[in-house]
């Protein structure tokens, strides 16, 4: 996976070099809010993410109080990169042994690519 | 099950990721200590999670935690819909065996309070007896067929049986090798994760006992026990503790056990054992 995403992060350098840095900078953050908004629509789906259930997150409505309120935890300074926090994701086991949250990849709750959207959602919140 | 108060300090420290939430639940269900001091530990963790809750207000359930949700309680309580199956049970509890006898025969006082001590371990089978196996064993003795665990007929006759121990207190007993490792294995259960969400019954009726998973506040394991059979809007009927658990094990993603299998009387002896001391209620009404 880390390689094949190498080879993408090279393809796009290459053709952001080809085009010209512009268009590549104007094209990435309209990607990016496209992952960011199916990332929330995965957190608020109660047959997804359902993050909402445990997690206030901003805009949520009836939002549960059991974990940390994800709009104000500081994930950034937490997690450092993103791809941490979808390690984390995948087995929050695997990071604080015995934590009360379920493990997303590895009980196949969502796929990777799902995990992902979810952490480009998260990364873009405030905290 | 020290432990079990280090959770209560734990948990209101709420750090970075929830570090602070790293309980070993596992360890924690599997520490043997006894029933008598389990217990306590469990009725003092509650303690200091609601100091101003006193035990009698755990019979209330979700309803404690919240006054605007209390007061629909009471409102819907007037009329509680799970009285309906109360007088099917009573007419069933009534209607006299062909050998002239009722239900009544097969218990101490006519059945009054003695569902407050069920679940009860059988020391001559090495088995937990819950209400409705007895109701079933009274009727075989009397020469009718079993009723289907689950049966409307059952649930029914079980509310009757129960309210008959309305207002006492709930008392079992865990006496004995036997009882104490059927209690143990209750609890190990209780504590064990479980499913594709990996939670354990622990991780929300007694980790987090009066927060919010969505719109609905999580009731703590104390009291749990006193009002089934109860009335769920969300049932739209009157049903059984065990039948609850089936529900839990389906929202977590596991695979819900038989009614009436060793492992849910198990976990049953267990759960009313914590609750002793507070007032039965049935047929309660719930969201």
């Amino acid at each position: 996976m880390k390689t094949s995403k190498l080879v993408v992060i090279a393809v796009i350098t290459c053709a952001a070099g080809f085009i010209g840095f512009e268009t590549a900078a104007v094209a990435a953050p309209m990607t990016n809010a496209q992952n960011i908004a199916a990332g929330k629509s995965i957190a608020f789906n109660r047959t997804q993410g359902n993050c909402l259930a445990c997690h206030v997150l901003p805009g949520g409505k009836m939002a549960g109080d059991v974990g940390p309120d994800l709009a104000v935890l500081p994930l950034k300074a937490i997690f450092k990169t993103k791809e941490k926090l979808v390690d984390f994701l995948y087995d929050p086991e695997k990071v604080i042994p015995h934590i009360n949250m379920p493990q997303f990849g590895k009980n196949k709750v969502l796929t990777h690519h799902q995990m992902e959207l979810v952490a480009d959602y998260l990364w873009s919140l405030k905290g | 099950m020290k432990k079990l108060l280090i959770v209560a300090a734990a948990i209101s420290l709420v750090g970075i990721a929830g570090s602070a939430e790293a309980i070993d639940w596992w360890n924690l269900g599997n520490t043997k200590v006894g029933p008598e001091q389990t217990l306590k530990d469990f009725h003092q963790y509650f303690k200091e999670q609601f100091p101003k809750m006193s035990l009698q207000k755990y019979a209330l359930g979700s309803y404690a935690f919240s006054p605007e949700m209390y007061q629909q309680y009471q409102q819907a309580i007037q009329f509680n819909p799970g009285d309906l199956t109360l007088s099917q049970g009573k007419a069933a509890w009534q209607k006299k065996f062909p050998d002239g006898k009722t239900y009544a025969s097969c218990f101490k006082d006519g059945g009054k309070g003695v569902a407050a001590s069920y679940p009860y371990f059988n020391n001559k089978t090495g088995q937990v007896v819950t209400t409705q196996m007895r109701l079933n064993s009274c009727r075989v003795e009397n020469h009718l067929q079993p009723l289907k665990y689950g049966s409307g007929s059952m649930i029914a006759l079980d509310t009757y049986f129960t309210s008959l121990s309305n207002g006492m207190p709930v008392d079992i007993k865990v006496q004995g090798q036997g009882a104490v490792k059927a209690f143990e294995e209750g609890k190990a259960n209780y504590f064990m994760k479980r499913g594709q969400l990996n939670f354990s019954c622990a991780t929300c009726h007694v980790a987090y006992a009066g927060k919010y998973l969505r719109a609905q506040i999580i009731s703590p394991l104390l009291g749990q026990s006193a009002h089934y059979p109860t009335y769920r809007a969300a049932w739209g009927a009157v049903n059984t503790f065990e039948k609850r658990f089936q529900g839990c094990d389906k929202k977590v993603g596991a695979m819900p056990q038989k009614l009436e299998s060793v492992n849910y009387r198990n976990l049953e002896y267990f759960m009313s054992y914590i609750s002793n001391g507070i007032k039965i209620n049935v047929p309660g009404y719930r969201p």
